[in-house]
């Protein structure tokens, strides 16, 4: 026999005993079938919320995330002192119970009796763990600034002072006392934000840092991570151990790293996402021609202001006319109308979005109410009083960042302006390049934005105090200006902070070291069996708040997207 | 041949290291960095990040350093099995946590013996990213890369088959109908970017008739595929038909082929025997820094439908500065074109017997 003989002859063995081997495989295969097809159905029945998320999360740690996509999911996961109502207004989560000294300086706060998802009760000291964590020098957190109210975290991160002194003490397991450096109204705002949430200090211990990880996260809030695919979807179920699961209606969320706005729509409209966090303007036309695509593409305005930055340490910037003339020569309305056939945002009138909280919001820029011609008018008479002329045109580059919208109303802007003796040249740049030359002030004028951490009128305006250094865009320095900021730090009545607070808003306005363009339009899209959806400035929507009608059921993608 | 193959191999080793050294310099010089952002940090915890990333070391040493002091207790401790002595660190500033060393003060940055981010790669460490916080670039690389490499290997296969058959169909009846309307189809398939194509069929046959997904992986399911599969070999199976048939029409005219007719071969063996062997040349060297390309992922294709590969770290990396994603997925594109080309160098001498490795 030559050795190719032996393996066939094998083979003939082999098939003798294949037929029962076959017949288990073929059971063994409908097993697997039907309990592939029974998951299905179970799974189909179950209430899973698929929300378009807008991008992938760089991290789900609440001390590494960085954007509002991140925060979607972190706040479905943990509970912070302070947690969102359906409105996004802020209620009381982790604590159940919370007494301010007379003085507004030190706030104790009693923790609900619950526990994190393995069972393990959550205490005083995961919080203190938690600002001890975010604060300290060693661990280079990036959004750690947002704690500086809070006593001694400034001179924690900058390695003056141990973590251990920081103004966060746990009196016992039961009760957190939180110091302040003023006075801070707002903090209930500011205890919302993922940066406050508690860690589950014993998880942390047995993974160090690798304890956000799926498997290894326990959460306190109202869902806990199953599974996170990279860039595929992150999959939240229901946490049964959460204080309120009574209440929460959903049993578990996808969400899905959707970059690209316009392919989005299409999984929209194909049932395939419920939610999804922008609609493309380009869209417009489909949608108002469709009477459910209207219902369901919402727009409404956030806590969110767009504005043209203006470089007062460089000449003729330093101007106030130069300034004003620049302001009040952008037809604003017609841009919105024109451009982005009134999809993009609302004009701006003042720095504070409709729906800001904590301030007086009655004061608005001075040509807010004057006819366009009669500005326009005005803008030429100031810069033939600065100077300018048609034969003395005002040369500047505008800096922009790199994205679509900036791009078109940077050439309306520049059309506007040519009519008041100005030659605007277009500069763009990658985002990164962009704020950088706009924080070290390598420009003329520029294109800026902001989107509120928390809500409260100080989010914005510290934006503009001469100690701002790098983020004062424009090199603002009015030291009548810091003075009010000092005296609101300082003002426990939130009335009378309000007041101090509307007051630095005209101020800006009036000196106009930027100047506010649009307030920029949420545009979500939200299925109408989606229930419990509120519309809010925060543009925060809480999974333990939404429920799905019975039409969702119908849906066969859903029962796919936990696969 | 296996001399050649050797030969190949260390020849690479340079062209990598050039690679290596020209991408992370010119990414360094280009302005911003990972954490410049539309919100500017504050210097103090500017500092901390930047510190804790080796961002604020002078740029060489951020590429390669040797710390001799280190090196020293690394050997000492090797040779006596002895945890190193603290006094001594604590004298440089430094101590030693769970198996590293660390600086005493501020971010604690860890010390090795061979750093930077040449050195840390010549012990296999691709490093943190800059962005992903929770995920190191091999784990980044290692989840994306298995789905990127279906895509691409089941695009550039359906390419290859059906671009062939087209080439060769439009090759034996040149200038007639057929050869005109298959020439078409690939022109239209050369002109048409992914990113005009996808959308419409995604449109078709996901939200208009409803019978493919409109986008996801779906854990790598057959019905996932079909869309972005078909997108990326469109483009391709264009390319290759054109590159097939010009081989083709070149060889069909050649003695050899004269030869083999007039021996009386049935057509048959003419073509798949002795014209399409010579007529594949061009086309293999084609296929070698494509299947590169398709492997490494696609920008678009991911977008568009949404799927998790590689494809994206090139484009938001370079945009994010992330300057250790972006590294590591260029030197996994260099390696596969260096490899792929030298397989397809391999299968040239294979097919045409001209060719010798010596």
């Amino acid at each position: 026999m030559t050795p190719y003989h032996r393996p066939r002859a094998k083979a003939v063995a082999a098939r003798k005993t294949a037929q029962p081997r076959l017949a288990w495989f073929a059971a063994l295969m409908f097993v697997t079938i039907l309990g592939l097809a029974l998951a299905n159905m179970a799974s189909a029945q179950q209430k899973i919320l698929i929300r378009g998320n807008g991008a992938e999360p760089n991290s789900l740690d609440p001390h590494s995330a960085t954007g509002t996509w991140e925060n979607n999911i972190i706040g479905d996961l943990f509970m912070g002192l302070y947690t969102e109502d359906a409105a996004a207004k802020p209620i009381l989560g982790a604590a159940d119970s919370v007494k301010t000294a007379p003085d507004g300086l030190s706030w104790t706060f009693t923790i609900r009796p619950h526990t994190w998802s393995d069972g393990v009760p959550v205490t005083a000291n995961d919080f203190v763990f938690a600002f001890q964590r975010i604060l300290n020098p060693a661990n280079a957190r990036e959004y750690a600034q947002v704690l500086f109210p809070i006593k001694g975290a400034r001179a924690v991160n900058t390695g003056k002072i141990p973590p251990a002194q920081l103004g966060v003490k746990a009196i016992d397991a039961k009760t957190l006392v939180i110091e302040l450096e003023k006075p801070a109204p707002y903090l209930p705002e500011l205890l919302t934000h993922y940066t406050t949430y508690p860690i589950p200090k014993h998880a942390y211990d047995k993974h160090g840092d690798k304890w956000s990880r799926a498997g290894n996260m326990v959460t306190n809030g109202p869902f806990m991570l199953k599974e996170w695919r990279q860039n595929d979807r992150v999959i939240a179920a229901k946490n049964p151990k959460f204080y309120d699961a009574a209440n929460v209606k959903l049993d578990g969320v996808v969400y899905f790293p959707t970059q690209d706005d316009p392919a989005a729509f299409r999984r929209f409209q194909a049932g395939e996402l419920d939610m999804h966090e922008r609609w493309p303007i380009a869209e417009l036309a489909r949608i108002r021609a469709n009477p459910t695509l209207k219902s369901e593409a919402r727009s409404y305005t956030y806590l969110a202001v767009f504005y043209t930055v203006f470089n007062m340490t460089r000449k003729p910037f330093d101007d106030v006319r130069i300034r004003k003339a620049l302001a009040m020569s952008i037809d604003r309305k017609t841009m919105l109308e024109k451009v982005f056939q009134g999809a993009l945002g609302v004009p701006a009138v003042s720095f504070f979005p409709p729906g800001m909280a904590n301030a007086d919001m009655s004061h608005k820029v001075f040509f807010a109410d004057m006819p366009f011609e009669q500005r326009r008018a005005e803008a030429r008479k100031l810069m033939e009083a600065a100077g300018y002329g048609p034969n003395k045109r005002l040369k500047l580059t505008f800096n922009i960042g790199n994205t679509a919208d900036a791009k078109r109303q940077a050439v309306f802007v520049q059309s506007m302006w040519q009519e008041i003796y100005v030659d605007a040249e277009i500069m763009s740049q990658d985002t990164a390049v962009h704020y950088k030359t706009l924080q070290t002030k390598n420009y003329d004028v520029g294109q800026a934005g902001w989107v509120w951490d928390y809500n409260d009128a100080k989010n914005i305006l510290f934006l503009f105090e001469s100690t701002t250094k790098a983020q004062n865009y424009p090199g603002y320095n009015n030291p009548e200006y810091d003075a009010l900021m000092i005296a609101s730090d300082n003002e426990k009545d939130p009335v009378k902070r309000g007041e101090i607070l509307g007051k630095m808003n005209a101020l800006l306005l009036r000196d106009l070291p930027a100047t506010p363009n649009i307030h920029q339009f949420e545009r979500k899209l939200v299925k109408s069996y989606v229930k419990g959806f509120v519309e809010n400035a925060r543009v925060i929507n809480r999974a333990r708040y939404l429920d799905l009608g019975p039409e969702a059921a119908t849906i066969s993608a859903r029962a796919g997207s936990l696969k | 041949m296996l001399r050649y193959v050797i030969q190949r191999l260390v020849g690479a080793i340079p062209t990598l290291f050039l690679i290596i050294v020209m991408c992370f310099f010119m990414m360094r010089i280009a302005p911003g960095g990972p954490f410049t952002q539309e919100r500017a940090l504050p210097p103090e915890i500017e500092k901390n990040v930047l510190a804790a990333y080796d961002l604020d070391k002078p740029l060489l040493q951020q590429f390669i350093y040797v710390d001799s002091f280190v090196c020293q207790q690394r050997f000492a401790m090797w040779q006596t099995g002895q945890p190193p002595d603290a006094a001594a660190l604590s004298g440089r500033g430094l101590q030693y946590v769970r198996g590293a060393f660390r600086e005493t003060g501020g971010v604690q940055r860890e010390i090795k013996c061979l750093g930077g981010y040449f050195g840390k790669l010549l012990q296999g460490d691709f490093g943190p990213s800059f962005k992903k916080k929770d995920f190191s670039v091999s784990e980044l690389i290692a989840d994306g890369a298995p789905v990127s490499a279906i895509l691409g290997i089941s695009a550039i296969l359906l390419a290859t088959a059906i671009g062939v058959t087209f080439g060769i169909l439009a090759a034996l009846n040149q200038n007639r109908l057929q050869d005109y309307s298959l020439m078409t189809i690939a022109m239209i398939g050369i002109t048409i970017p992914s990113f005009v194509m996808a959308p419409i069929l995604t449109l078709i046959f996901g939200v208009y008739m409803g019978v493919l997904p409109v986008a996801t992986w779906g854990g790598g399911a057959f019905n996932h595929l079909i869309l972005p599969v078909t997108c990326l070999a469109l483009p391709q199976i264009a390319v290759i038909s054109r590159l097939t048939r010009g081989g083709m029409i070149e060889i069909m005219r050649s003695n050899f082929v004269r030869t083999a007719r007039a021996k009386g071969l049935p057509e048959r063996l003419v073509i798949g025997r002795h014209a399409l062997r010579a007529a594949l040349l061009p086309l293999v060297s084609y296929l070698g820094p494509a299947t590169a390309a398709l492997v490494t992922g696609s920008l678009v294709i991911e977008q568009i439908f949404q799927l998790p590969g590689i494809g994206k770290y090139f484009v938001t990396g370079a945009i994010e500065r992330d300057y250790t994603l972006v590294m590591g997925v260029i030197i996994l594109y260099a390696g596969l074109v260096i490899a792929l080309n030298l397989i397809a160098d391999v299968v040239y001498g294979l097919l045409d017997p001209k060719v010798r490795f010596d």
